[in-house]
């Protein structure tokens, strides 16, 4: 059984837990401004990483939060996760992130 | 004209109280308990003083437990939210509770019929809840003032330890207690269970 460390609740088993796939996809600030393929890029067009991957997870079973792993999208192997709104950690091999400022 | 009576999920399903009096298991209703779900921000001390005022606990900042004073619990359920558990004498305790959050972004919903709880207590309870709830019960992990939300045998569920018998607590939807109680029998049978 793989665990998934919940930042509230620490450690726990992975069917707690709804995937909510790519992280940090900011919707547009101003929505009327956007074009069609600007919608459909923000709607629907995610990146498909193959290794390490900042994702969204939810605790579903458990504290119903939301927040951000970082995850090997091919062993799975977890490397970090943190809460909505902190500066994403690098992934490994990679220098550390300018702070998130995205407004949530 | 008939009086107004309060009906129970488990009404009819826990059956008459009794059993072996060595039973490793008593399994009991707890009737209806006063639930409050308490949403807020923990780092608001204005809302955490009235939150103490109007229940006399302590408002539980660390995830996963339990403050408790006489018949007034709080659970911890998330960062921002918190289970109001209480019983004895509750009139008016809503409204106080509004009251004293009524400064504050805060929100207080009644949910006592959206649960049912269950307690179970006995030497052998905690074998039998592992039979179906995955976190660690041992002492070393879990024990009173702690609580934990996850599934109970497929079924969600909130459980707090309220005693070192041990005794745990268990909350579920009123849709899942008749199947949780009848799990519980069930799991309690090797060791002998009560009604109590």
């Amino acid at each position: 059984m793989q665990q998934i460390p919940c930042p509230w609740c620490g450690p726990r088993d992975d069917w707690e837990f709804h995937y909510g796939a790519e992280a940090h996809v900011a919707r547009p600030e101003t929505p009327s401004d956007k074009s069609d393929e600007d919608w459909m890029g923000y709607l629907y067009l995610r990146s498909n990483t193959k290794g390490p991957f900042r994702e969204r997870w939810m605790h579903a079973a458990g504290c119903r939060r939301w927040f951000n792993v970082i995850r090997n999208t091919v062993s799975h192997e977890v490397f970090a996760v943190y809460k909505i709104g902190e500066t994403p950690p690098p992934l490994p091999g990679e220098a550390p992130a300018a702070p998130d400022t995205t407004e949530r | 004209m008939d009086e107004a009576r309060a009906l129970s999920a488990l009404d009819g399903v826990t059956g008459h109280s009794g059993g072996a009096w060595d039973a490793g298991i008593v399994l009991t209703e707890v009737r209806f308990p006063t639930l409050l779900n308490l949403r807020g921000t923990a780092a608001d001390a204005a809302f955490g003083a009235g939150v103490e005022a109007a229940l006399g606990v302590v408002l539980p900042a660390a995830p996963n437990t339990v403050s408790q004073a006489d018949e007034r619990a709080v659970l911890w359920l998330a960062p921002d939210e918190w289970l109001v558990v209480a019983t004895g004498e509750v009139e008016g305790l809503q409204g106080n509770l509004e009251d004293a959050v009524s400064g504050v972004f805060a929100t207080v919903v009644d949910l006592s019929d959206n649960y049912v709880c269950i307690r179970i207590e006995g030497a052998q309870a905690r074998r039998v809840l592992q039979k179906g709830w995955t976190l660690d019960l041992h002492p070393r992990a879990f024990g009173v003032g702690q609580c934990a939300q996850s599934m109970l045998a497929h079924a969600g569920a909130i459980l707090r330890q309220t005693s070192d018998v041990p005794g745990y607590e268990v909350i579920v939807r009123p849709s899942f207690a008749k199947y949780t109680w009848d799990w519980l029998v069930d799991a309690s049978a090797e060791y002998g269970h009560r009604v109590g």
